[in-house]
């Protein structure tokens, strides 16, 4: 879950417009404190900080786009708080295949 | 009118229908906080996303800046997830800024710092890339962009596209990367931009601001081999003092020439006087225009962003265009010839700064053209015209540096020669004004007779584009005013199509309110400051003891003993310019 979701905000990262704070450096700092968990450097704080930021993201944001990343996050981290915490611990070895939708968006 | 009622914090309030949340709140003594939001320029795109509000029943906050009031809205605009998402926004804002406050050109004048501190943010917890990578553009001489500053509000792009139908600058790019510049990479000097400034009086941060040349300036003044004169532009008198505390529109001539003293300048002089001058030549212009069947209508050629702007956009208008040079380069050429020879001064050895209103008069001091007083000595060390231009924010650092107590000072007089200045000089700094000063002056002059009124109230006031006729020996001189370059653009395409034809004269200032709000003034410039800058400037008008450039006794004296007439040999060796299409920007945008 929390490199599908990394994969989401990597997406909105490529379409976003700009033009509104929260989608452009909101989904950005996201993504960055995202790619700390993953590879394993993610502490308490960052999940903290991440979850004030999607927070602050999701009703925010300028159109679906944005709100919609910052949603996902908040989910994400609501409702798969022991993925978090494997990824903390450095015991989770990965959950599904990113979709590869968005893989090929991506890149 | 109809109205709706609705609540905000539980208040009620009773609005017309349409308003705003933003405007409501204040009603109820509510300040929601903004940050891209600027009223003055119609600029409510809801950017930065700073003044979101709840309201019951969406799951979403909406902007309280570009939302409608609705009958019976509940809105809450300080809850607790409010005030968390507006910080954590800000705390966004700045964790990719070029944080450098105490050496930056807005420290202390910065709608950022000042947000930081109204929304109580003291710690910025969030990091990682930055726009540290963006270039700062520092091609033009008079405009700089430095992207690491910019906040992405757009007001630049608003004002430039909108109110100046220019459209330098766009937003582009995707995500963290997207950037506010000209499009396509480019760097100013490659765009139409005509240097106008707006963008920069607009702009909530350092991210777009004028050259600072002061350094030029101070080392002139320590040097001892050099002759410094400075020339005081008829804006400025009004809107120095500002930044000192003092309401708009206030006077502050006479403690600007004592402050100019006190800096080391060896001579200070009046732009008015070389704006008399202007309306010497220029009227004497247009009266030959009108008796020889010359090009009509005449434009007026003193605001060097419309200058570039007719370049740029309408070169084949040009010919319309008056010959004179603005104010500040006519002073320029005088000072470097009349005054040098008058105080037996090696003209090499004199350095011209002035202190405009605008950011554009540093181009125009800088267009290759603009060295006559070089070519009637042939002496190329003579170099610019003008030397230096320094705008009002500029000027007010020097004072500041310098550690001149402004509102103390007593009120000096100009330095003789080119130091008088009459009312119709002062009104120059506002729209209308070389109309004004124009019509006073052309009228006694053609008809011999002395005007019974001299206030042209119809040429006045904030009105984008104003009309009025004035009937001179039997034919009726209709003229035209307009102010902001989108104003000017739409009167420049109806002369194309050939509808202006019964017109003699028309005046163009690039910026809104003319040069009162020019892009080098103090910010904010707002349109409550320009209407009070305005208002000064006609109060100097009748305060002054000549009102008619005509009168004005120094520059009798300047022909007398140097010129000649008006339009003579000398005048135009001095006093006239000439313009170039340059078309290929247009091609290549
Ligand atoms: S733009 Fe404002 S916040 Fe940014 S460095 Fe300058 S003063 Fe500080
Ligand atoms: S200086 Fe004037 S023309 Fe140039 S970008 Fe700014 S607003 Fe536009
Ligand atoms: S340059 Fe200034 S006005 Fe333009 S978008 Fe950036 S911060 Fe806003």
């Amino acid at each position: 879950m929390v490199e599908m979701v990394k994969y989401f905000l990597d997406f909105v990262q490529k379409e976003s417009c700009g033009a509104c704070v929260p989608c452009r450096v909101g989904t950005k700092r996201g993504q960055e404190l995202l790619e700390r968990v993953l590879k394993g450097e993610a502490t308490g704080e960052d999940i903290a900080l991440l979850s004030e930021v999607a927070k602050a993201v999701a009703p925010a944001a300028r159109c679906d786009l944005g709100r919609m990343a910052g949603k996902a996050l908040v989910y994400a981290l609501e409702c798969c708080q022991n993925e978090f915490a494997a990824h903390l611990a450095g015991s989770c070895s990965g959950t599904v295949a990113p979709n590869l939708g968005w893989q090929a968006i991506v890149g | 009118m109809a109205t709706v009622t609705l609540r905000i914090n539980g208040q009620p309030v009773t609005v017309p229908a349409g308003t705003t949340l933003l405007a409501a709140a204040a009603q109820v003594g509510v300040k929601i906080p903004t940050l891209c939001y600027l009223k003055d320029i119609g600029h409510d795109v809801g950017a930065c996303r700073i003044c979101v509000v709840e309201v019951a029943g969406k799951e979403d906050f909406v902007t309280a800046c570009n939302t409608p009031a609705e009958e019976g809205m509940e809105v809450y605009t300080n809850t607790p997830a409010v005030r968390a998402s507006r910080r954590m926004t800000l705390e966004m804002i700045l964790s990719d800024h070029h944080m450098d406050c105490p050496t930056c050109p807005r420290n202390g004048n910065c709608e950022l710092q000042a947000l930081a501190a109204q929304l109580n943010v003291r710690t910025v917890r969030l990091s990682g890339a930055t726009r540290a990578d963006f270039p700062r553009d520092d091609s033009t001489p008079a405009i700089i962009r430095d992207p690491r500053k910019c906040i992405l509000c757009q007001r630049c792009i608003t004002v430039c596209k909108n109110i100046q139908t220019v459209a330098a600058l766009e937003l582009q790019g995707q995500g963290f990367d997207a950037l506010v510049g000209p499009p396509g990479n480019r760097k100013l000097a490659d765009t139409l931009c005509v240097q106008c400034g707006q963008c920069a009086l607009v702009c909530p941060t350092a991210a777009i601001t004028e050259r600072d040349d002061t350094p030029l300036v101070w080392a002139a003044l320590a040097d001892p081999g050099k002759h410094v004169v400075v020339q005081t532009a008829p804006a400025t008198h009004v809107t120095i003092g500002e930044a000192f505390g003092l309401p708009p529109g206030t006077d502050i001539t006479g403690k600007m020439v004592a402050a100019l003293r006190r800096l080391g300048f060896d001579a200070v002089f009046d732009t008015n006087f070389t704006a008399d001058l202007t309306i010497m030549e220029e009227g004497s212009e247009l009266l030959k225009r009108i008796n020889e069947g010359g090009v009509l209508p005449q434009l007026t050629s003193c605001s060097p962003g419309w200058i570039n702007f007719m370049e740029h956009f309408y070169p084949d208008l040009l010919p319309h265009v008056s010959t004179c040079k603005s104010p500040q380069q006519m002073f320029g050429a005088l000072a470097k010839t009349y005054y040098a020879q008058q105080k037996g001064l090696k003209p090499e050895d004199v350095f011209v700064v002035s202190v405009m209103p605008c950011t554009a008069k540093k181009f125009e001091a800088q267009r290759p053209e603009m060295n006559a007083a070089s070519r009637y000595w042939g002496n190329p060390a003579i170099g610019r015209d003008v030397d230096v231009v320094l705008t009002s924010r500029e000027l007010i650092r020097m004072l500041r540096e310098a550690g001149i107590d402004f509102t103390a000072l007593p009120d000096e007089d100009y330095d003789e020669l080119m130091g008088v200045g009459t009312g119709a000089a002062q009104i120059f700094g506002a729209t209308g004004g070389v109309m004004e000063a124009a019509l006073r002056t052309a009228y006694e002059i053609a008809t011999g007779k002395t005007l019974a009124r001299i206030d042209f109230e119809a040429v006045r006031g904030m009105e984008g584009i104003k009309e009025a006729t004035v009937p001179m020996n039997g034919t009726k001189v209709k003229v035209l005013v307009a102010h902001g370059l989108a104003n000017a653009r739409a009167l420049m395409d109806k002369l194309r199509a050939g509808e202006l034809k019964d017109y003699h004269f028309i005046e163009v200032m690039a910026c809104p309110g003319g040069c009162i709000g020019g892009g080098g003034q103090p910010i904010p410039t707002d349109t409550g400051r320009r209407r009070s800058r305005i208002d000064g400037c006609y109060t100097r008008d009748k305060a002054l003891k000549y009102r008619k450039s005509h009168e004005n006794p120094e520059i009798k004296k300047l022909y007398q003993d140097f010129l000649g007439e008006p339009l003579g040999h000398r005048s135009h060796q001095l006093l006239h310019t000439s313009y170039r299409p340059r078309q290929s920007l247009v091609a290549r945008d």
